[in-house]
């Protein structure tokens, strides 16, 4: 390694802020163009799923006449 | 001989093999940034006149490289969508589009941050400057353009007619700290001499670039699968791939 210690690596005499917030900023340039299209095309494809899935099935439906000649009532 | 190329306008096709491209580039891209950037940014030595700033290299370079590019991909995507009216092509070049603003932002922002230890400032009104705002702009107009059109054959074709005129600005970017005074920097990299850099500090720059440019493909080709899917979202194939999910 060209620095002595991690500390001089930091600092970089004096140009380690200058250098070190271009590393964040590319980090976050280059996690946002691999992680948002890979989201968005898994979040297109599951909302698709969901919208494909089959609608749940209807209670079955009881007339009222069938209720009021139940026995007992 | 030419299947190839008519099998480039199929989108399940182009679905699938982008996600058999991805899954070994975007791991080798990955790898090949973090040891560039280790490499430039720890074993390279120190610029004996700029000092440790000149690391900053290690993005700038290669983001301003891969936006000039890129621009060529996004113009040549939209002339072939102009001429052949092939769809694939106009979804190219739409996506080339983001990307590109994405890595111009970066080499103006890296710019702007490695100026004030260089040149006393962030940002000074120099040719190679402005015309990288204005290829910043210009990816910007693309994409607001397209957004503009409710008809997005009619938003393609002006899309891809801006592109083909931004092109002028290109040369301007490279041949600019030659026509006009500049506080920038000559180029690093030349195709006609040697470069100025001591190959230590050049071989972690040549594999940054390469890191970028495969960060370009992977980036382009994530951004059209998305396209692909959702221009696709009532045919069969995009149904097929929901359910099997």
């Amino acid at each position: 390694m060209y620095f002595d210690s991690l500390q001089a690596a930091l600092t970089m005499d004096g140009h380690g802020i200058y250098v070190w917030s271009v590393v964040v900023v590319s980090v976050l340039v280059t996690a946002g163009l691999l992680v948002l299209p890979a989201r968005s095309a898994r979040r297109f494809i599951a909302g698709l799923g969901v919208d494909e899935a089959p609608a749940p099935k209807a209670a079955p439906s009881v007339r009222i006449e069938e209720v009021n000649n139940a026995p007992g009532s | 001989m030419w299947t190839w190329f008519h099998k480039l306008g199929s989108p399940p096709w182009m679905y699938r093999i982008s996600g058999r491209i991805l899954a070994i580039l975007l791991p080798l891209t990955i790898a090949m940034l973090v040891v560039g950037a280790v490499w430039g940014l720890l074993y390279a030595p120190m610029d004996f006149k700029q000092g440790n700033s000149f690391r900053i290299i290690y993005f700038h370079v290669p983001a301003s490289v891969v936006a000039l590019a890129g621009y060529y991909v996004m113009a040549i995507a939209g002339a072939v969508s102009l001429i052949w009216r092939m769809k694939m092509a106009e979804v190219a070049m739409k996506c080339a589009a983001p990307v590109g603003a994405a890595l111009t932002f970066l080499s103006l922002l890296s710019g702007a941050i490695w100026g004030k230890p260089t040149w006393g400032t962030y940002w000074v009104w120099d040719a190679r400057i402005t015309s990288m705002l204005i290829l910043f702009f210009l990816y910007l107009g693309v994409i607001a353009l397209y957004q503009a059109y409710e008809n997005k054959e009619a938003a393609g074709k002006a899309c891809a007619v801006l592109s083909l005129v931004g092109m002028v600005n290109i040369p301007i970017i490279y041949k600019s700290v030659d026509w006009w005074y500049s506080l920038h920097q000559p180029a690093t990299i030349k195709f006609t001499e040697e470069s100025t850099m001591h190959s230590s500090m050049f071989q972690p720059l040549l594999l940054m670039i390469l890191a970028f440019y495969c960060l370009f493909t992977c980036a382009l080709l994530l951004n059209m699968r998305s396209e692909l899917l959702r221009r696709g979202a009532s045919t069969s194939w995009v149904r097929a791939l929901a359910g099997a999910r």
